[in-house]
């Protein structure tokens, strides 16, 4: 569940929205994507769409298969195509790569693990109630106007991958760096902001939740950076937790 | 049903310090310190209407007349407020262009460890005439300079009336030349001044670093608007 919305300082500079976001619930796979794209360059909202297209697309294809094999390469594989994909796409518009380019976080949970990829400076906490924790904040210079983009030369390199068992995991969410004021506790740590997520967990799990109201919540959120915003979230649906905890649960992610 | 989570309220947003270096010494008697009070009095109100400058805009007073003191430490511009300054004494410039980057240098380092971002900081000079602790004052402009060559700084000078020594004033900065301001038109430098930290404030020329703030600087440049205080 989760949305993207226009920051302040896009709609007053007309650009649109920069970030691009979606998620797709299988039986066995479970898959979020969030992409912030470069405000400096011109395409990069296409870029970030395509990104999170072809990252939800090859994430559900990867750890979908009869032998998954390593969630590493998965994640890899992704940033790969997706480099690909925007490569074709600039060629075919003559324009360089770069003009398309956008940050990418992606998450992907099977019934085992669940694994993160990020290149820029998005941001992924994980965890259960009391627990949730920031995995692989970007190195602290990417926080503000120097990011590492998917199209970049050394993006591969860059790619940072966190990967937890299932068990461990009741919450994933997904973030552009537009709400990194108001969901993370530290800057420099990047720790998060537990009640915004306690709260979160507790309303996805709720039956009214819907996406229409996460979008309404941050298109009024003064988030004092005027970036777009985007909050893509996977909680296990509290009734799937079966009594003897949420370790034994499997597909639990709603 | 409605989504309202708790999210961190905490002024997270970078920072400006704008440090005021203000002569209170006995030659600010009178007329001129009259307007100074006058001017910053109406840069406070001013501050507070631009809602970007008023949380993004520290600004700290620092006087020398007789001795240099810290009148205002850093403050958020939505809370500033006036403060009548007297006149009085020598001009001990050097020492309070120490007492400056002294403070800078904490507030810096305050920033780092608070996770906030900043700007480069902003260091105004006014004097209306020239330093009296000699020896300290050439050892103090060194420092300064070093802080704007390692982009550390920008230095503003500003001489007031016809004795003030803008050879001395020079020393401060090797990229800036000090200006004078026109008659006693405080009330417009300081109109001009919460303009500027407007403009600067709404800019993305800041970072957690000075090589940061450096770098965000090449790819956007603030817009300051016209010195209309300032006379040839």
């Amino acid at each position: 569940m989760g949305a993207s919305v226009t920051g302040t300082s896009h709609e007053a500079a007309g650009t649109g929205c920069e970030d691009a976001s979606d998620w797709e619930v299988g039986p066995e796979v479970t898959c979020l994507a969030v992409a912030d794209g470069a405000g400096s360059r011109p395409l990069s909202g296409r870029g970030a769409r395509l990104a999170v297209e072809h990252a939800l697309l090859i994430a559900r294809a990867c750890a979908g298969r009869n032998e998954p094999g390593d969630p590493h390469t998965w994640l890899q594989l992704i940033v790969k195509d997706v480099r690909e994909k925007i490569t074709e796409l600039a060629a075919s518009e003559g324009r360089p790569p770069g003009d398309f380019a956008a940050t990418l976080g992606v998450a992907i949970l099977t019934g085992t693990v669940a694994c993160v990829g990020q290149i820029g400076d998005t941001i992924a906490v994980l965890g259960q109630a009391g627990q949730f924790h920031t995995v692989a904040p970007p190195p602290r210079a990417e926080y503000v106007n120097e990011t590492s983009f998917v199209t970049d030369d050394g993006a591969l390199e860059r790619l940072r991958v966190t990967v937890e068992p299932i068990a461990d995991v009741d919450a994933v969410f997904l973030s552009t760096d537009g709400l990194r004021f108001k969901v993370l506790g530290n800057l420099m740590t990047a720790d998060p902001f537990p009640p915004f997520f306690e709260d979160l967990t507790a309303y996805i799990q709720s039956a009214e939740a819907s996406a229409d109201e996460i979008r309404r919540f941050l298109a009024g959120l003064d988030d004092q950076s005027g970036d777009d915003k985007t909050l893509v979230a996977a909680v296990r649906a509290a009734a799937e937790w079966p009594a003897d905890g949420p370790q034994a649960a499997r597909e639990g992610v709603a | 049903m409605e989504f309202s989570p708790r999210v961190n309220e905490e002024n997270p947003d970078p920072r400006i310090a704008c440090t005021l270096l203000l002569d209170t010494s006995s030659s600010m008697s009178g007329e001129p310190i009259n307007q100074l009070n006058q001017g910053f009095e109406l840069f406070c109100d001013e501050i507070k209407k631009d809602e970007l400058a008023k949380k993004r805009a520290e600004i700290a007073v620092i006087t020398f007349g007789s001795t240099a003191r810290i009148e205002i430490p850093f403050t958020e511009g939505r809370d500033i407020q006036p403060r009548r300054l007297a006149a009085s004494g020598t001009t001990p410039m050097g020492a309070a262009l120490n007492l400056a980057l002294d403070q800078l240098q904490q507030q810096k380092t305050a920033y780092k460890q608070a996770g906030l971002e900043y700007y480069r900081p902003w260091l105004f000079v006014l004097t209306d005439g020239e330093p009296t602790d000699r020896t300290v004052f050439t050892a103090a402009a060194a420092r300064v300079r070093e802080a704007e060559q390692a982009r550390g700084l920008s230095v503003f000078a500003v001489g007031v009336g016809p004795h003030a020594n803008l050879k001395q004033l020079e020393q401060l900065s090797a990229s800036r030349v000090p200006v004078k301001l026109d008659g006693l038109s405080f009330g417009e430098f300081f109109s001009w001044l919460s303009a500027s930290l407007s403009a600067a404030s709404a800019s993305n020329a800041f970072a957690s670093s000075d090589a940061g703030v450096a770098k965000a600087e090449t790819t956007e440049q603030i817009p300051l608007p016209p010195a209309g205080w300032a006379t040839a």
